[in-house]
């Protein structure tokens, strides 16, 4: 049950794992062999250090990481190695609202599609219906985000000509129906599958039998008995699906083109651009801790047996 | 495991015919992108300027076609199948060693050490993986190498809880109270008694961990940071016909038809593996 | 008098692996206010009897014969066997934790019922849900009904349970081993709750059990079962005193009396596996008085004096062959 004590034990469980995800980010970055301006044309050795010192890269590590943090704490993720003009926070702000938006348009056409056709499938079980369904979901988790946003692209866009494959107007549906539709596929078809099982599992549970012979009508019981049980995996795998999104959105946002913050981190990466990749990844981390967060606080509403001491 | 549980898999396994034919195609696949490219007329990165970017079948003996820069399409990508496939083979063994010994040990041992052991296991679990791997390509820079071993760090985890469960049920069995009683050391019994039992669960999670590691590369080298041109992967192959897939879109179906097979037949086969050693009600 | 619920010639049949007949041809009456008990052991057959009656059978399960429940045919006809549940049959399981939904309230849970039986409003169905907990004698039936299954414990289920098989006001209650998962001290509470209800509310009872000591106070009539089949079958005092089948009066006499010394009696041997098939008298292999004509041939359910038993050699009056 959802209690005061539960959320707050919640939280503070997971600010360790964000300070850790800083801490390897930093360490990882630190360690690098070269350094940012490696790839620059050849410079003189001076201009090199007076660069390093201005940003501070000649400072013992604990030092560089101390001044980071209290940078992030003031929303300061530093500059940008590579975009001089800007800082790492400025990019951020700017990518996030773009990917946000994709990837929660994302998850919820996933739940809207996943829930209703794995239930489907388990209701229908054995039978043509729930065969073609499983196929589907089958062939959805073996297609990867890379390969199907091409291919819908290709469908979708040239072939039919109904959609845009590039570009992005914020607010215009159109603008965002390949991208989101390309993320959610793989999605569907992971949710339709865990859904479909796990209400054929609940289905044989003694008290959905104990509803029935109440003289509950069978929506009834599927509806308000079967399914909010059923619905606890989908809801467990939240944090996983929200992983696989982020990464799927790096892709779409560098096929379709769409100004996000993935597309900025994967010019990072090959810029070897340290500090966006290092804020990228902190606030990618934030938002799936977050998310893990919002999904055990839904699985706990939805269970009232959760987040009640038990004595071992 | 006893003797009669793996025939009575085997025989399960034997007689579901689409799983048989997964695992048909997967081994024709593998030998197809060991041998092929040599016995094909063309090099990888052979240009054959008279015919760039020309569809399949047309004359010239491309059977499947060419890219941009006139190198044929089938020997690329059985390379970049022998590529990836490789890559991913290497990581799910460093996964396999890793996992399994760290999970034999915190399931046999319990107590203390498995607690850590766990709970170090439940904190990288929590990381986002992809992003690590990134940062790992940034830092150690670009190529199979690195791929491998950010794949590896990653992948095992799974493989370790799975055998941590399996260890900790082991336990209890008579064998191992006679191994003990016999004098055994830990180590003499973990290796002896427990991983050669725990073998089933094992071979499925690497079946079902290799198409994850296949994706995971051809992720990264889809996006440019993972195997880097000239060398092929399934994945800049890939990359490479999305963005020519409005004039030839035989340069994306070759790679991506090939990738998806290989997935599917790895993922069916894992299922199907599993649902053999384990039956539930599928 | 027309019967309650009337089962004529009811089989239970399971597919699978392989093939079980779990009833073999069940006669069974219930008449209004009367209070029948079903005794066996595992394996009889008897819990099968009243998922067959309800249409709650298991998705391998097959029911055939005939089965009447204030003369509509339930059998073949979902729609049927949907209507009587809840409304004409009530249904009280063993496992009373089975019968909770563990993710709503007791009191949701209860008033959902009596809303879908009589079309209550929210309120109205609120407030029978507290009386209904009232009457299965549970405390502070207002704090109860915010609770939720897993906060409550064994016996507290298992009257929550028996109000929710009462909401929708049956007229014929069944009840399947209510008090086999429950500690001793709590069985005689049940059993007594279960008698009081069916007097108070105008119900006839139906109990399943394996004990006979809960039929000896409770039932009106018993029917003994074995290996799928009705044995015998006569008013309680009768049946508890002369026994005329000898399995009957095997299971009578394992039941160990204050003041015995000596072994405890036991019948023979084991019952028979669901699913073995059988060729003559089914308890022939451990009947003490068996003969050659019982193995030969399959005794049918015959009538008698204070009602029927399927032996070819039944006790006497005396208790001898």
């Amino acid at each position: 049950m959802v209690t005061i004590a539960f959320v707050l034990r919640r939280l503070l469980g997971a600010i360790p794992t964000l300070a850790l995800v800083v801490a390897l980010a930093f360490l990882l970055m630190r360690l690098a062999p070269g350094g940012p301006f490696d790839e620059e044309q050849a410079l003189p050795p001076e201009i090199r250090a007076n660069l390093e010192a201005a940003y501070g890269l000649d400072l013992p590590m604990h030092v560089q990481f101390g001044r980071y943090v209290r940078g992030l704490l003031q929303g300061d993720f530093g500059p940008s190695f590579k975009f001089r003009d800007f800082t790492v926070g400025e990019l951020i702000a700017s990518g996030l609202p773009v990917s946000l938006a994709l990837g929660v348009a994302a998850m919820l056409l996933a739940l809207a599609l996943g829930v209703p056709a794995g239930s489907l499938a388990a209701l229908a079980r054995g039978q043509a219906l729930d065969r073609t369904v499983m196929a589907f979901a089958v062939a959805g988790i073996s297609i990867p985000v890379f390969v199907v946003a091409p291919l819908l692209a290709l469908v979708f866009g040239v072939w039919l000509g109904w959609l845009p494959v590039a570009g992005w107007e914020p607010g215009r549906i159109s603008d965002m129906a390949l991208p989101v539709a390309a993320l959610a596929l793989p999605l569907v078809a992971f949710i339709a599958r865990l859904m479909r099982g796990s209400l054929l599992e609940v289905l044989r549970a003694p008290w959905i039998r104990a509803a029935r012979a109440r003289g509950l009508p069978e929506r009834t019981v599927i509806l308000r008995h079967a399914l909010p049980a059923a619905l606890l995996p989908v809801v467990s795998y939240a944090g996983p699906a929200a992983a696989s999104v982020l990464a799927g959105s790096l892709v779409v946002e560098t096929l379709f083109g769409l100004p996000g913050m993935g597309r900025h981190l994967v010019q990072g990466a090959l810029n070897r651009d340290y500090t966006l990749v290092m804020g990228m990844v902190i606030v990618y981390a934030a938002l799936m801790i977050a998310l893990n967060l919002a999904a055990d606080l839904a699985y706990a509403w939805l269970d009232p047996r959760i987040g009640v001491e038990r004595r071992r | 495991m006893t003797g009669s549980l793996w025939r009575e898999a085997r025989d399960a396994l034997l007689h579901d015919r689409l799983a048989m034919t997964c695992a048909v195609l997967l081994v024709l696949l593998a030998l197809s992108a060991i041998a092929g490219p040599s016995l094909l007329d063309y090099r990888e990165d052979q240009i054959d300027w008279s015919h760039v970017a020309a569809p399949p079948f047309e004359a010239g003996g491309h059977w499947l076609g060419t890219d941009r820069l006139g190198r044929d399409l089938l020997v690329r990508t059985l390379y970049g199948l022998r590529v990836s496939l490789g890559i991913a083979l290497a990581a799910t063994l460093v996964s396999l060693v890793i996992g399994v010994s760290w999970g034999a040990t915190a399931g046999y041992c319990r107590g203390r050490v498995d607690a850590l052991a766990m709970r170090f296991v439940d904190v990288l679990y929590a990381l986002p993986q992809v992003f690590f791997v990134i940062i790992l390509t940034v830092v150690f820079g670009r190529g199979p190498l690195t791929i491998l071993a950010a794949i590896g760090a990653f992948g095992w985890l799974t493989m370790a809880r799975i055998v941590r469960g399996q260890a900790l049920a082991l336990r209890e069995r008579d064998f191992i109270e006679a191994a003990v009683v016999g004098g055994a050391g830990t180590a003499r019994i973990i290796t002896r008694h427990v991983v050669p039992n725990l073998l089933g669960p094992v071979i499925v999670y690497a079946t079902l961990g290799l198409p994850q590691a296949i994706l995971v590369e051809s992720f990264l080298s889809f996006l440019g940071i993972g195997v880097q041109e000239p060398l092929a992967s399934l994945g800049n192959l890939i990359a490479d016909g999305a963005a020519e897939m409005e004039t030839a879109p035989w340069m994306l179906a070759v790679p991506a038809a090939c990738l998806v097979l290989v997935v599917f037949c790895f993922n069916f086969l894992g299922d199907s593996l599993r649902d053999a050693l384990d039956p539930g009600d599928r | 008098m027309s019967a309650l619920l009337e089962a004529r010639g009811l089989t239970v049949d399971f597919s699978g692996r392989q093939a079980i007949r779990a009833v073999d041809g069940v006669d069974l009456t219930v008449a209004p206010r009367e209070r029948l008990a079903v005794v066996g052991e595992s394996g009889s057959g008897k819990s099968q009897l009243l998922l067959a009656c309800t249409g709650l059978l298991a998705a391998n399960g097959r029911a055939a014969g005939s089965v009447r429940f204030a003369g509509r045919e339930l059998l073949g006809d979902p729609r049927a066997a949907a209507a009587v549940r809840g409304r004409g049959i009530g249904f009280v399981f063993q496992d009373a934790s089975g019968s909770l939904t563990p993710h709503r309230g007791i009191g949701d849970q209860l008033a959902e019922v009596a809303m879908s039986a009589s079309a209550l409003t929210r309120r109205s169905a609120r407030d029978e849900a507290l009386a209904m907990l009232a009457r299965v004698h549970l405390p502070d039936a207002g704090a109860l009904a915010a609770r939720y299954p897993h906060e409550l414990s064994g016996g507290m289920r298992q009257r929550v349970a028996i109000a929710l098989a009462l909401m929708a006001r049956p007229r014929l209650l069944f009840a399947d081993e209510p008090t086999t998962a429950l500690d001793v001290t709590v069985q005689a509470g049940v059993l007594a709750l279960l008698a009081r209800l069916c007097d108070e509310l105008d119900m006839a009872l139906l109990i399943v059990t394996h004990d006979l000591g809960v039929v000896a106070a409770l039932a009106d009539r018993i029917a003994v079962m074995y290996a799928g089949r009705v044995v015998e079958e006569a008013a309680a005092t009768a049946l508890l005193s002369r026994p005329r089948h000898p399995y009957t009066a095997g299971l009578l006499a394992s039941v160990p009396r204050l003041g015995d010394r000596g072994e405890l009696a036991t019948i023979p041997g084991a019952p028979p596996v669901p699913g073995e098939s059988f060729r003559g008298c089914r308890f022939e292999p451990r009947c003490p008085n068996r003969a050659e004509r019982c193995s030969a041939f399959d005794p049918a359910l015959a009538r008698i004096a204070v009602g029927h038993v399927a032996c070819h050699f039944p006790l006497t009056v005396d208790g001898s062959q």
